[in-house]
């Protein structure tokens, strides 16, 4: 492409889609287009910081929503500098529907990159309308809904590898100490991984990611505490690793989403690198890769379990259908290659032009709850009730939730007013 | 006189599942007083079951706050507990049966200081036990369904040492309602003779719920089939979806120039009690339904049912208890749903079509004269297999029925291949039946002679039905089961090592004096041998149940004083083994028969 266009990409602040907005930014660049881009992951600790102002979820939805508010004033300030012809925003970057409007009122042509799945995460119902080009990583059902929702615009743009990033790496024998097993699973402990994943662990197994649970049988095979993986450290992983795992995630199924579509990012940075890996079967799949030449998948835990014991013990198959993986990964999925795509669909359906304006507020609610004082007051003569509740003086509101912590937190057998708070806790859970 | 309490706080289905229960304890106990503890929500149905003497309610939704308004007083709600757990306990029964999952009837069962408490209660340290084999069985299965192949209602029964004798639930219709429902029908152009279909569309969760579509589509179907009237069931809040079914009917049959409105279709959504629903489902002919309270009246009435099963609904746990009804499962590998998880892509209740549904009723329809049974068999033998397995290609359709110990089953009503979950399942049906004897807090089994020797004939039995119901396919099946016999095999080495250890473990603390880090070695070692026992269960899946019931046990042992806890530890290595020996014998004659054949 010739063109080249001011572009500002506009990235998340923090969660799965963070890398995208990186690979994004440098395989623009790599084009040589003027790229600048606002990462809103540098706000992320004050973002979290809220948590620990108050523990009133009423205060802290206000709080977070005024913090969105003024991140998009940021947004439209940078889109004023800048005066980009194209913005790129990337899946969960902080951007409400009157920001993107009124950047939108300063003549930049805004796109968005809804790299996730439609059907778990439901805010592109209140966005999607507002961008002038949308691209997703699914289709067929998601394009119907989306022209319900009154959508235009929309393409389907599936994830990709950064070769600068994801590449077959040199290991030491350092490295393949810590590195190497024969099977090895990289990424968060989704509720499918954590099921799934124990019927593996008699085998040589090691998980590297985070948020896996340290009380299950699989926590023999966690690697690193649990701690967060650098890109440079995983790909080692992928290389060292006799047999890389891919599970797409999934919060409601026990393993495998039989009618999962989308290909997740592991599929072609894993290709990328060179590695060979078992990938569990996906409706997209085979338009991306030739399936049993290019990738190998799997159905369930049986099917997983005959083909790990297979590929183990076949190292040149194994080798051979990941040097092919390589070869289609470069050739066809590079986030230069999207980046392509995408500006090819935009440059055809927009002229370029800019500058910005600004704004943006919003209000706090508040609401009253128990108070301690009052509480311990009206226990009346229920001596057990009152003594309970005496310790939690100070406390302006009392919450349930701190009631339960401090009953986890005794000793000794429970008493009746403890019984029933635990039995309150389960009747309001229950409601 | 046995003084009663059963504790079910779950839904209307869940209660009408628990009559054979109240009723079968009635029976052995003819003295007895028998009182239920229902959610307030679905206690409407209480006062038509029978052999209840009487009805606590727990009100779980008067604390709700209106949308904007206050959050509720904690204050308040103690004291409404407080209040409820001293009426309760007031009433001293001597045997509480806890037919709830949760954490909340377990402290609230605790509570009540009855000498015989059974399902999940609480320790003085708040720790969670489940009493009664039965109810064990009840609260491990959840983490194991593919291989549970017992109904609710029978599980239920089986936990206050009834044995199933009923094959039915029971309800009530009082003659008032039976005039209410000739009134009702009547003022709506019902005709003796017509034949009368219901429609439960709505079901506790919007991802239950066969479409609005599919419903109209039926009624229609129905109508120009057989004439049917249909007639549609709901409470008030469903009242939406009842009018969508009926327009989208009316939009068919008539299109809007006609300004017409389809003869034959009663909506009631809203407009009956529950005792109105129940006299109107007794007059139906029919009830196409999701897995509902509905349903389960339905069936305590002897009224005939399509049910559809998809998401968490699971026909062999919840399926209609009564004989001749056909339960059309979703064939999806996700089945069923994990319990609390919500799917944002619900695809298997797309997977029943109408005609799955006009196939399911023509053969209940051509059923009337002979028992279903012999229609499975009459499809069989007539080669008529292949006719309806080109209409049933995403459904396992199912027909119930009850084997010789008077419990519920589900078969299939036209021949599949068998999956290996299937085997097991049916080996674990008979096993179960033989090992859950309830002799005490612990004891499941006690090993005799004379059960090993009944293991034979069930191979014979379960072999005989599985080759009856499926195809069998015995390259695939057969190297599926070597790994899962490899696995219990396994299980018994462990067993044995468990055992072999706690007698150890015995011996010493049997003495007078004894050397503490002997016994802490001793206890590495047990945990050694547990950890191994889990991995088995998560790396070969089918072992699952026995694992889950050996941990559960485990969790359920009590005290500080080593030598009894090595005593029961003892005996659940012991029921460990032999429940996993009986299962690989099981399977092992399973797959001989296979073979010879």
């Amino acid at each position: 492409m010739d063109t080249k266009l001011k572009i500002l990409v506009v990235g998340p602040i923090y969660g799965g889609s963070l890398p995208t907005a990186h690979y994004t930014v440098s395989a623009l660049k790599e084009m040589e287009h003027e790229v600048e881009f606002l990462d809103f992951s540098t706000f992320r600790d004050s973002y979290f910081k809220i948590d620990t102002v108050t523990k009133d979820n009423e205060h802290r939805r206000s709080l977070k929503d005024i913090y969105i508010g003024f991140l998009g004033e940021i947004a439209m300030a940078k889109a004023a500098s800048f005066l980009p012809e194209l913005i790129i925003v990337i899946a969960q970057a902080p951007l409400t529907p009157k920001v993107i409007q009124r950047i939108k009122g300063g003549g930049a042509f805004v796109s968005f990159w809804f790299v996730e799945d439609f059907r778990t995460l439901l805010y592109w119902r209140e966005v999607a309308p507002y961008y002038d080009c949308f691209f997703t990583i699914q289709r067929g059902e998601f394009f119907d809904e989306l022209k319900k929702f009154g959508v235009k615009n929309y393409y389907y743009l599936p994830q990709a590898c950064s070769p600068d990033v994801h590449r077959a790496v040199h290991l030491t024998e350092e490295d393949r100490r810590i590195y190497s097993s024969d099977i090895s699973f990289m990424g968060a402990g989704y509720f499918n991984r954590r099921i799934f994943f124990q019927g593996l662990i008699d085998l040589d197994f090691k998980i590297w990611g985070t948020e896996w649970d340290y009380l299950s049988p699989l926590v023999r095979c966690i690697q690193k505490n649990g701690e967060r993986v650098s890109p440079e450290e995983y790909v080692k992983i992928f290389t060292a690793s006799k047999i890389n795992l891919n599970l797409h995630s999934s919060s409601y199924h026990e393993g495998i989403d039989p009618a999962g579509d989308f290909v997740n990012p592991r599929t072609f940075e894993l290709a990328a690198c060179g590695a060979f890996q078992l990938v569990d079967y996906r409706t997209e799949l085979d338009s991306l890769f030739k399936i049993g030449e290019e990738v190998i998948c799997y159905r369930d835990l049986r099917d997983l379990r005959e083909k790990i014991q297979y590929y183990l013990v076949h190292q040149d198959e194994r080798e051979k259908i990941s040097a092919r993986a390589m070869e289609r990964a470069l050739k066809s999925h590079t986030f230069k290659d999207r980046m392509g795509e995408m500006l090819a669909v935009i440059l055809e359906k927009s002229p370029l032009n800019s500058p910005l304006l600004k704004g943006g507020r919003r209000e706090i609610k508040r609401q009253g709850i128990n108070n301690v004082e009052g509480m311990i007051k009206n226990a009346g003569r229920d001596t057990e009730l009152k003594n309970f509740l005496s310790q939690f003086r100070g406390e302006e509101n009392l919450s349930l939730k701190s009631i339960i912590e401090a009953i986890e937190n005794g000793k000794g057998s429970l008493t009746r007013t403890e019984a029933i708070f635990l039995m309150m806790e389960q009747f309001l859970t229950e409601k | 006189m046995k003084n009663i309490l059963i504790l079910n706080l779950t839904r209307m289905g869940d209660l009408l599942q628990t009559t054979p229960l109240i009723a079968g304890l009635k029976k052995k106990y003819p003295d007895s007083k028998i009182t239920l503890l229902a959610n307030k929500t679905f206690a409407g149905i209480c006062s038509d079951i029978p052999f209840i003497d009487e009805v606590y309610t727990f009100d779980i939704k008067q604390f709700t706050p209106e949308s904007g308004g206050e959050e509720p007083s904690l204050l308040k709600i103690y004291r409404y507990l407080d209040g409820l757990v001293d009426r309760v306990k007031s009433k001293n029964f001597d045997t509480v049966i806890n037919l709830s999952h949760s954490k909340l009837t377990g402290i609230f069962s605790s509570l009540l200081n009855a000498p015989d408490i059974r399902g999940i209660t609480s320790t003085d340290y708040g720790h969670r036990v489940i009493r009664h084999p039965w109810l064990n069985y009840f609260c491990n299965i959840i983490f194991n369904r593919h291989y549970n192949r017992f109904n609710l209602a029978d599980i239920y029964q089986k936990s206050g040492d009834v044995e199933p004798f009923s094959k039915k639930l029971f309800l009530n219709i009082s003659e008032g309602g039976m005039i209410f429902a000739d009134e009702f029908l009547k003022r709506n152009g019902f005709k003796e003779g017509d034949m009368l279909v219901g429609f439960q569309p709505a079901s506790s969760r919007p991802d239950r719920r066969w479409s609005s579509d599919s419903f109209a589509r039926l009624g229609l179907e129905l109508m120009k089939r057989y004439g049917a009237k249909i007639i549609i069931f709901g409470v008030p809040s469903e009242k939406g979806l009842g009018d969508e079914i009926q327009a989208k009917m009316n939009n068919h049959l008539n299109p809007p120039f006609l300004k017409g409105e389809v003869k034959g279709v009663i909506n009631a959504v809203g407009k009956t009690s529950v005792g109105e629903l129940a006299s109107l489902l007794k007059r139906c002919h029919l009830l196409i339904t999701n897995d509902t309270g509905t349903m389960h009246i339905a069936a305590a009435l002897g009224t005939r049912i399509v049910a559809l099963f998809f998401a968490h609904a699971l026909v062999h746990e919840t399926g209609p208890y009564g004989e001749g009804h056909i339960i059309l499962q979703a064939e999806i590998p996700c089945s069923p749903c994990s319990h609390h998880t919500n799917c944002k892509n619900p695809l298997c209740k797309d997977y029943i079509t109408v005609e799955d549904v006009i196939t399911a009723v023509e053969i209940l329809k051509s059923q009337e004269s002979v028992g279903i049974g012999e229609i499975s068999r009459a499809i069989r033998n007539r080669g008529l297999e292949k006719i309806y397995h080109g209409q049933f290609q995403k459904v396992k359709p199912f027909y119930s029925s009850f084997d010789s110990d008077n419990m519920i089953e589900f078969l299939p009503l036209i021949k599949r291949p068998v999956d290996l979950s299937d085997i097991v399942g049916y080996a674990y049906r008979a096993m179960w039946k033989k090992v859950l004897v309830s002799n005490g807090i612990l004891g499941r089994f006690q090993p005799s002679p004379l059960i090993e020797s009944g293991v034979s004939l069930h191979c014979k039995e379960i072999a005989e039905k599985i080759k009856n119901h499926f195809e069998i396919r015995t390259d695939t099946t057969a190297n599926q089961l070597d790994d899962v016999l490899t696995s219990f095999g396994k299980l018994i080495e462990l067993g044995k090592e468990g055992i072999s250890v706690t007698h150890d473990i015995i011996k010493k603390v049997s003495k007078a004096k004894f050397d503490v880090e002997d016994i802490k070695e001793l206890g590495n070692k047990i945990n050694c041998i547990d950890e191994n026992i889990n991995l088995i269960s998560l790396t070969e899946p089918s072992t699952g149940p026995i694992v889950s019931m050996f941990k559960f046990s485990k969790e359920n042992l009590q005290g500080n004083n080593i030598l009894p806890l090595a005593e029961d530890t003892l005996q659940l290595y012991n029921n460990l083994t032999t429940e996993a020996k009986l299962m690989k014998q099981l399977l092992e004659g399973i797959q001989y028969i296979f073979q010879v054949s």
